[in-house]
């Protein structure tokens, strides 16, 4: 019992870190933001009121003047709301003054909108608001109230609260970080493994290496599908389509189809050690032809997925230290996880190459 | 380097000592764009990169299998015991690259003179057929190396080559498309052919030596 433990004590922690992500994953709440703000637009030169609904927030919860706005029309003009009214939880109704000449005498300018209170924190929602200029502006010289950011907003030291950031389009499915991208990270885990055994075989031709090697493979395809299935229902809400016409997507495919060849190259032998030398040589050869079909290609095009040409991810806003707690230990455990069923996968391969060489041997 | 080119002089002189065989092929290209023109005589300039470069794929896989088919396993085993296996694998990849060059320009010409006014005649073309030719040979002749070792199964070497070649396809229309539309070419394609190319001859000329060792 005792040495049983010692010996698989990584299987226990891979249980335990899969549970967390998990449990966080799925349970964690999302910080509060707006989600919709009518009229989109406004005149300037009048008083105007906007009514905002948010999710996750509290704002029943506060009295009326502890909620701040502020319209935000370029980095140094910033025009704090006349009014703010809480109607319910989620709903705000906010009037503004807007001076009658913008900012640089321009037609329209997309203005951010921030909201601040003591239980959400900020809300930042940028493009809220279009502002346009209303008619006779350019002959008056009232300008916005020229004021510097700072000044306006007391930065007040936002208590740190463990949920996951709002971000549009997103929502609740910045989740899937943790599922889809720790997937194919777990994926490269699990045939760099497979690599450096088929290097071994070749090395040594002990068959064991190969059955280990092919072990990885296999069970690092199904996490290629799995990683293909998650990300294909992320893009239906993101995107608005289970698969699009994107490089990284196409070029995925084509790995994990050179993958798929590598599976059924080996189920194409009668001989073992044929199958063993061939398929070693040929998963080397795809890890080498996979490297730039996914790393490179997709970079140098634009691309709709993160990570790509003039997309960046897995940095700035999209990955906060909030996100990284869960996302790190998540690739950590599902590797495990695919070291796992890999270890069960050579077991069973390992029995075969005994009998066989018990049969030759007798 | 002698025992390179003397390599592709016996690959040569194999090829093109079956007559009926290379102007079969030859044929092909040709009979498949007369059938194109007789069905299908509206051919849009935007429609030739994808049928060329999809005839294309078809043919390589056939011309680079056949040029693995008419080594006997024993022939094949006097050759190693004579020179490296890697000039070996080289002089096929040379072999099957020009090869290859050659059909598809004939293609390319059967092409202009059907359809002369939808695909004209573009000296860059024959630049971007040439690229292709050695980047489709460079990662297909590994795969047809490995499938010979499979007892040579026909299908396992489309399964196999598919993938690998459909980036360099995709990326080689794109190109095409451009030089036939005479828009601006981007030279990024380039590049990145042929660092696709060096990757799968380098990975392929490292692995060749494990490979044929029975």
């Amino acid at each position: 019992m005792n040495n049983g433990f010692i010996k698989h004590w990584w299987k226990l922690l891979g249980v335990i870190i899969l549970l967390y992500v998990f449990s966080a994953g799925f349970l964690v709440p999302l910080k509060p933001g707006v989600i919709s703000v009518v009229p989109t637009s406004i005149l300037s030169g009048k008083s105007s009121n906007i009514t905002i609904s948010a999710y996750n927030s509290h704002f029943d919860e506060l009295e009326s003047g502890d909620i701040k706005a502020f319209l935000k029309i370029d980095s140094v003009h910033v025009i704090k709301a006349a009014s703010v009214t809480a109607i319910n939880r989620k709903t705000l109704d906010i009037a503004f003054d807007v001076p009658l000449r913008l900012p640089n005498n321009s037609e329209y300018e997309r203005s951010t909108l921030v909201l601040y209170n003591t239980v959400d924190g900020y809300m930042v929602t940028p493009s809220a608001l279009t502002v346009r200029q209303g008619d006779a502006a350019e002959n008056t010289d009232s300008l916005v109230t020229v004021v510097t950011w700072n000044d306006q907003i007391t930065v007040a030291q936002v208590p740190w609260t463990f949920s996951f950031p709002f971000r549009g389009i997103l929502y609740e499915t910045i989740r899937n970080t943790f599922f889809h991208v720790a997937i194919w990270f777990a994926m490269f885990n699990l045939l760099i493994v497979s690599l450096v055994y088929s290097v071994k075989y070749l090395n040594t031709k002990s068959l064991y290496y190969d059955a280990v090697a092919a072990s990885f493979t296999h069970v690092a395809i199904g996490f290629g599908l799995i990683g293909m299935a998650t990300g294909s229902v992320w893009a239906k809400s993101a995107w608005g389509a289970y698969w699009t016409n994107d490089p990284k997507l196409n070029m995925s495919v084509v790995s994990l189809m050179i993958y798929i060849a590598y599976a059924i190259l080996r189920s194409s032998f009668t001989a073992d050690d044929r199958r063993a030398q061939v398929s070693a040589a040929y998963n080397i050869f795809a890890f080498c032809a996979m490297i730039p079909l996914i790393f490179v290609i997709p970079r140098l095009t634009s691309s709709l997925h993160p990570g790509n040409g003039g997309n960046p991810a897995l940095g700035g806003e999209d990955l906060d230290n909030t996100l990284r707690m869960i996302f790190y230990p998540a690739i950590i455990g599902l590797s495990i996880m695919g070291v796992w069923m890999s270890s069960l996968l050579y077991r069973v391969r390992k029995l075969e190459i005994i009998k066989i060489e018990k049969q030759l041997s007798t | 380097m002698s025992e390179l080119i003397s390599l592709l002089k016996y690959n040569f002189s194999l090829e093109f000592r079956n007559k009926t065989q290379v102007i079969s092929l030859l044929l092909l290209a040709w009979i498949v764009c007369y059938i194109l023109f007789k069905i299908h005589p509206s051919l849009e300039s935007s429609e030739f990169g994808y049928l060329f470069w999809m005839f294309m794929t078809l043919l390589s896989i056939n011309v680079c299998l056949r040029s693995e088919s008419y080594n006997g396993q024993e022939i094949r085993l006097y050759l190693y015991t004579i020179v490296d296996p890697v000039l070996i694998y080289l002089s096929k990849v040379f072999f099957n690259s020009c090869y290859l060059f050659l059909i598809a320009v004939l293609f390319y010409l059967s092409f202009h003179i059907n359809f002369t006014e939808q695909v004209p005649f573009e000296v860059n073309l024959i630049f971007v057929i040439l690229i292709g030719a050695f980047a489709i040979s460079s990662s297909l002749t590994f795969v047809s190396t490995v499938s010979t070792y499979a007892n040579g199964q026909n299908t396992l070497v489309s399964i196999l080559a598919i993938p690998l070649l459909l980036p360099i396809i995709m990326l080689l229309k794109g190109l095409s498309d451009e030089v036939i539309l005479s828009e601006s070419i981007e030279y990024l394609k380039y590049w990145t052919i042929l660092g696709l190319a060096s990757i799968s001859i380098a990975a392929s000329l490292l692995l060749v030596p494990h490979i044929w060792k029975e």
